[in-house]
């Protein structure tokens, strides 16, 4: 067991090693351990693959070759490897909001009766933003126009994404100097890929420029797109509870996951889940009751609009399996395991695939459309209740109770528990109540002690009189430890602690799935904008503490861009570039007053982001 | 079993040690004429340049040996008795042996100029490098140039001291080297601050007020403090002429290295052996070489009789500038064909003589990565299976020339 | 006594280990650190090409008797009493030169080991991390299964047996049938045999 608390701080998740281990079962840590040591030429992103004369590497000591066949020295490959992979990260988050704008479109042409809008309210204002008369139309009618719109941005029409508007005037300025401005939310990708063509981009800062306007084509376009659009067709989140941790499984009730990302899945799974006469077959199979639960993005989803249980974050989603007492996990797409298709076969556990995008083996493929969803999701949970009976009640090992978290806090939601504007939390950050706020976001990585990374960096921040707004993992990560409850507030500092006591808050806000991080983007630029300042003079910082995805380094870009200082705690693999590392830590401040840090110790990073928020204190003239 | 060895440089050193590890039981007494415990002779040059101190020239201690082994410093041989199987020392002692090893190495040359008071010294012992050392006030010559003499001037330029090499042949190294070779050599060592005057003698050394002056063929005049003498060395036969032992260039020894006397051997610079290169016995006096044949007289010693098969002329010269590795026979004769490569670029220069297709000589030129592989296949006689034209442009790599082997 | 043992037929040329043997020869022991050290680590295995066909790894054999350790007249290089391997105490080195002469391996190299001094480098079959029980770091570093740690005798009764199952079974077939390596070195081979028939 020992062991075990080496690679995790969860109890869970030391359990369902144990349980691994006996069960045969390896895990992503054991893989992990199998590729060690792993190519030192790749972690520092000194080897290139794009073209046929290759592959090349750069001798980082000196004795074999300088340059790649083409001649491109370590800074133009490191750069371009690391381009393409904001390339890759800006390409999943856009294809996540383009399918949403699908079924937007299909909403408004009639085409689905399985989706219609929720918030119309909120249609109305984005319709709004797009230059969309919402007056004496219909909902439908200003669903397909927005929809329009939006594919507008996805293309070559525009000088500039429609959301950028939202951002603080002297923040558009300095892309407009840097030439980062995003025109397309495709065109960027695309001319990402074109540009890191062998013989194309050969000058590393142009390359990482162009990689900064992709990033900022999905902070503000395809992320942004697919967060609002959720919002409008399923429901902007408010707060409430919900639970997180293996523990929400239930042993007498037929269990239900839903992973990967978008919530066009997940939420007619929900319907289904909800259903009648999907409850009473349930029954008559022996279960009590149907329990929904979800794991990562798809459950942050669920989790915010439906309070939807959480049974775990990316490192989870193979352990689930191992619990034994799972009939059906549903896929979409994104941070999906391929070994959980392995695995599933180990027990009586189903898988489903459901988009064309995203086929994996062992998995029974049920593809969605928007006009068959619904249809599709109550074919899947029939056979996942007719699968109880499969279950093996001796090898079903439900480890830990559920641990409960609060959810929900969309900027609506946040503006509305502050009575309905900004002003509050500008005050009592002004006051020094609140010293800053800071993002906690990104994934797993099993380099990192899984949720060490996000906890204690948490714990920190808040004790030190700071707001922490997590997405993605860390919310996984914060909530199993109990930091995202009101009660929490006993764990931040004095300042931190009224201000959460007085607005029945916890300490670390639920902001949200990783496409939301364009919500504390939305934040950052409102309070900017309320205040008359920039986003880089903010008090604020992001953290990406235990990040594996390219869609991470993406984020990572854009949250930079915007003027927010961002501390990873895995080094990307740039390491083979002096030029690009001494860019990235510090050459990126002079243009766009932010930069990167790599840190991987909590403790560390956490006195680096309250020295960065006391410093940008200091500059507002407030009491640091 | 009773053995005595004289000498404690490299062959006799080396013996010993092998004689300890593989005869552990055998009873050694090693005799030197000098006071000092066994030191490198390779590293006098290295001392005389201040990059070693005293205490790290010396190798072992007697100390640091069993009991069964005993040391008798600053002690002449002066006669040996085959038939009575004993050693006569000096001052009158008398060693009986079972087997003697004689490695009393070589005499270095001295010239008739080359008298006492007259501040000209040979640099063979560590005595030498010592008063060598206290006269030179600041300049000296070298006169010879061959790796004694470039590694003696090399070693007092680490001391500061403005050395000139008097060099009698066209070019330095001439007994090794070939003219292009070393002409890149000279213009590195000039380039440190080394003078080279070539073809030219020293004809006379005088003694001034208190500095020397050096007269030269041409009759070109030098002033300097002090003259090192790098003319070659003789091997030190005069123990064994005197003991009946069969003398001809050095001390005969057949491929056991085993004399004319019963079960008394040589090793060193103070005997002929097979010139792997030249297939001629002849002196190579070298200091791995003698390491190695003491190896072999050891395993004789204790009766794995082990044929030593020979070996080659090599030197390998290294400093700041440059490393210059040779082997074997490097000048052209009939029947030898040469292939030789210079890469200004790189600084580098490959040459590789070959005898048909076995390569018998090599020199390579700031290239000494490959310099071990072709050293064996001169030393085993094996032939290059691959085109010597891209091996002395440095298209062909080491794995293809020794996959054969 | 362990020692590393090498399988040509298996090299994919990644270089991996060498650019871990530098790594583990580093201060920092880490990448990103060894590429920053003021003295930076070299590594002591190499991989050469042979004729476009077999990659070659090329390291110290620990010979015995060891032909740089007869040469080196300061006494340098020396053999560790108990396990064998033959290593180069720098400080003792004094450059020059004779143990890349007498090495019939083309294994030692020459660089600066502190500030403004040189010595011989070769592998030193990362005696520390023996003491620490771990394999060479080479060894770690390769995937293909190109560099084995054993002793050599246990070594050959492996591949004796490997062998001998083979010919029993019958699979004599199945062994020339062509796995993703070998497919490779073949299509490499013809490349060159076409570059040679132009030049």
């Amino acid at each position: 067991m020992s062991e075990y608390k080496d690679l995790t701080i969860c109890k869970d998740a030391q359990i369902m090693l144990k349980k691994a281990q006996e069960d045969g079962i390896e895990t992503a840590w054991d893989r992990l351990k199998k590729q060690q040591p792993q190519c030192g030429y790749c972690e520092l992103g000194v080897s290139c693959r794009i073209c046929a004369m290759g592959p090349c590497r750069i001798d980082p000591f000196g004795e074999g070759p300088q340059l790649g066949v083409c001649g491109a020295d370590a800074d133009i490959i490191v750069a371009r490897n690391l381009a393409r992979m904001v390339g890759a990260g800006s390409a999943s988050h856009s294809d996540h909001g383009r399918d949403i704008v699908d079924v937007l479109h299909k909403i408004g042409l009639d085409k689905t009766s399985c989706y219609n809008i929720t918030d119309a309210v909120k249609l109305k204002s984005v319709a709004k933003e797009y230059g969309i008369k919402t007056d004496g139309i219909s909902e439908k009618e200003i669903a397909r126009q927005l929809a329009e719109a939006m594919m507008d941005d996805y293309g070559m029409k525009k000088d500039m994404l429609t959301f950028i508007s939202r951002v603080p005037k002297q923040r558009v300025d300095i892309w407009k100097k840097a030439r980062v401005v995003p025109r397309g939310i495709d065109r960027e990708v695309t001319e990402m890929m074109h540009r890191t063509h062998m013989g194309v981009d050969n000058n590393y800062v142009s390359i990482l420029l162009q990689a900064v306007r992709s990033s900022l084509a999905d902070g503000y376009g395809g992320s942004m797109i697919g967060t609002e659009l959720s919002d409008i067709i399923f429901g902007t989140p408010t707060p409430g509870m919900s639970e997180i941790n293996l523990g929400v499984l239930k042993e007498d009730q037929v269990n239900i996951l839903v992973h990967g990302h978008s919530p066009i899945v997940s939420e007619m799974i929900y319907i289904a889940v909800e259903d009648k006469e999907m409850l009473a077959l349930a029954k008559s199979k022996g279960a009590t009751g149907i329990n929904l639960a979800g794991l990562c993005c798809s459950g942050n989803e669920m989790m915010m609009r439906k309070k939807i249980p959480m049974a775990g974050n990316h490192l989870m989603t193979e352990l689930v399996i191992v619990t034994g007492a799972v009939e059906a996990i549903i896929v979409d797409y994104q941070c999906i395991m391929p070994s959980m298709g392995q695995i599933s076969q180990c027990y009586h556990t189903k898988m489903y695939t459901t988009s064309d995008k995203a086929k994996f083996n062992f998995m029974e493929h049920v593809e969605f459309t928007p006009e068959n969803a619904r249809e599709q999701a109550f074919k899947i949970v029939r056979e996942a209740i007719e699968n109880f009976a499969r279950r093996d009640k001796n090898r079903v090992l439900i480890p830990d109770a559920p641990v409960k978290s609060m959810t929900g806090f969309s900027v609506e939601a946040i503006v509305g528990a502050l009575g309905g504007t900004l002003t509050p939390l500008i005050d009592a950050i002004k006051a020094g109540k609140i010293k800053g706020a800071v993002g906690v976001v990104g994934c797993n990585n099993p380099k990192i002690k899984h949720d060490y990374g996000h906890v204690e960096l948490i714990k920190g921040l808040i004790a030190n009189d700071i707001l922490v707004l997590t997405t993605g993992c860390v919310n996984v990560a914060a909530g199993k430890a109990g930091l995202q409850v009101p009660e929490a507030k006993e764990l931040a500092g004095p300042g931190l602690k009224e201000i959460c006591g007085a607005l029945g808050i916890p300490p670390s806000l639920h902001v949200g799935s990783c496409v939301d991080n364009s919500r504390i983007m939305v934040i950052a630029s409102a309070l900017a904008n309320a205040i008359g300042v920039d986003i880089d003079q903010l008090p604020l910082a992001a953290a990406a503490p235990e990040w594996y995805s390219e869609k991470a380094v993406a984020i990572a870009f854009y949250a930079m861009a915007s003027g927010i200082y961002t501390v990873l705690g895995i080094m990307p693999p740039i390491g083979g570039s002096k030029k690009v590392v001494d860019l990235a830590t510090s050459g990126l401040n002079d243009v766009f007053g932010a930069c990167f840090a790599v840190e991987p110790d909590p403790v560390k990073s956490c006195a680096l982001i309250t020295a960065h928020i006391a410093a940008k204190r200091k500059s507002l003239g407030l009491e640091v | 079993m009773n053995i005595v060895i004289i000498g404690l440089s490299a062959a006799g050193l080396s013996c010993l040690n092998t004689l300890c590890k593989i005869s552990p039981q055998a009873k050694i007494t090693i005799i030197s004429d000098e006071k000092y415990p066994p030191y490198c002779r390779c590293l006098l040059t290295y001392y005389l340049g201040n990059a070693i101190p005293e205490q790290e020239l010396t190798i072992t201690k007697p100390a640091d040996y069993p009991s069964n082994v005993q040391f008798i410093l600053g002690q002449k041989a002066e006669h040996i008795d085959p038939q009575t199987k004993t050693v006569r020392l000096l001052d009158g002692r008398e060693l009986g042996y079972d087997k003697l090893l004689i490695a009393v190495g070589a005499d270095a040359i001295k010239p008739r100029y080359c008298a006492e008071g007259k501040r000209t010294f040979t640099l063979r012992y560590l005595d030498d490098a010592k008063k060598i050392a206290e006269t030179t006030k600041g300049r000296a010559v070298v006169s010879g140039g061959g790796f004694i003499g470039i590694k003696t001037a090399y070693g007092l330029l680490g001391r500061n001291i403005k050395t000139d090499m008097v060099v009698t042949s066209p070019y330095l190294l001439a007994m090794v080297l070939d003219e292009t070779t070393a002409r890149h050599l000279e213009k590195d060592i000039t380039g440190m601050g080394i003078g080279i005057i070539t073809g030219e003698d020293v004809t006379d050394i005088r003694l001034g007020n208190d500095e020397l002056k050096v007269y030269l063929s041409s009759g070109r005049e030098l002033e300097t403090d002090v003259v090192v003498i790098g003319k070659g060395v003789k091997p030190s036969v005069a123990l064994a002429q005197a003991s009946g032992i069969k003398v001809n260039e050095g001390i005969s020894v057949n491929e056991f290295l085993e004399t004319s006397a019963p079960d008394v051997f040589a090793a060193g610079d103070c005997c002929a052996t097979m010139d792997l290169a030249r297939n001629k016995v002849q002196i190579i006096g070298l200091w791995p070489t003698a390491v190695e044949q003491g190896y072999f007289v050891a395993l004789n010693m204790s009766g794995n009789r082990s044929r030593y098969p020979g070996s080659v002329a090599m030197n390998s010269l290294k400093t700041k500038a440059f490393h210059l590795i040779s082997a074997g026979i490097l000048k052209g004769e009939p029947g030898l064909t040469v292939y030789e490569k210079h890469i200004p670029s790189r600084k580098q220069f490959k040459k590789i003589v070959f005898r048909d297709d076995v390569p018998v000589g090599m020199a390579f030129y700031n290239c000494p990565e490959e310099a071990g592989l072709f050293v064996n296949l001169i030393k085993k006689a094996l032939p290059l299976m691959v085109n010597p034209e891209k091996v002395v442009s440095g298209d062909v790599s080491i794995s293809d020339i020794m996959k054969p082997l | 006594m362990k020692t590393v043992i090498v399988k040509p037929e298996r090299c994919v040329g990644c270089h991996q280990c060498s650019f871990q043997c530098a790594v583990a020869h580093s201060t920092s022991k880490t990448s990103m650190g060894a590429i920053s050290e003021s003295i930076l680590p070299k590594p002591r295995i190499r991989i050469y090409l042979s004729s476009g066909k077999e990659n070659f790894p090329n390291k110290c054999r620990h010979c015995e008797p060891a032909p740089c350790e007869m040469a080196c007249i300061t006494k340098a290089i020396y053999r560790e009493t108990k396990s064998g391997i033959v290593l180069i105490n720098q400080d003792r080195c004094i450059n020059c030169g004779m143990c890349a002469m007498a090495c019939p391996f083309a294994v030692v190299r020459y660089y600066p080991y502190i500030l403004n001094r040189e010595a011989a480098h070769k592998c030193d079959q990362c005696i520390d991390r023996q003491k620490e029980g771990k394999v060479p770091a080479c060894v770690e570093a390769c995937k293909a299964g190109a560099l084995l740690f054993d002793e050599v005798n246990k070594m050959m009764d492996k591949d004796a047996e490997k062998l001998a199952s083979l010919i029993y079974l019958g699979i004599r077939q199945r062994v020339s049938e062509p796995d993703t390596f070998s497919s490779l070195v073949a299509y490499k081979q013809k490349l060159n045999e076409i570059r040679r028939r132009q030049s």
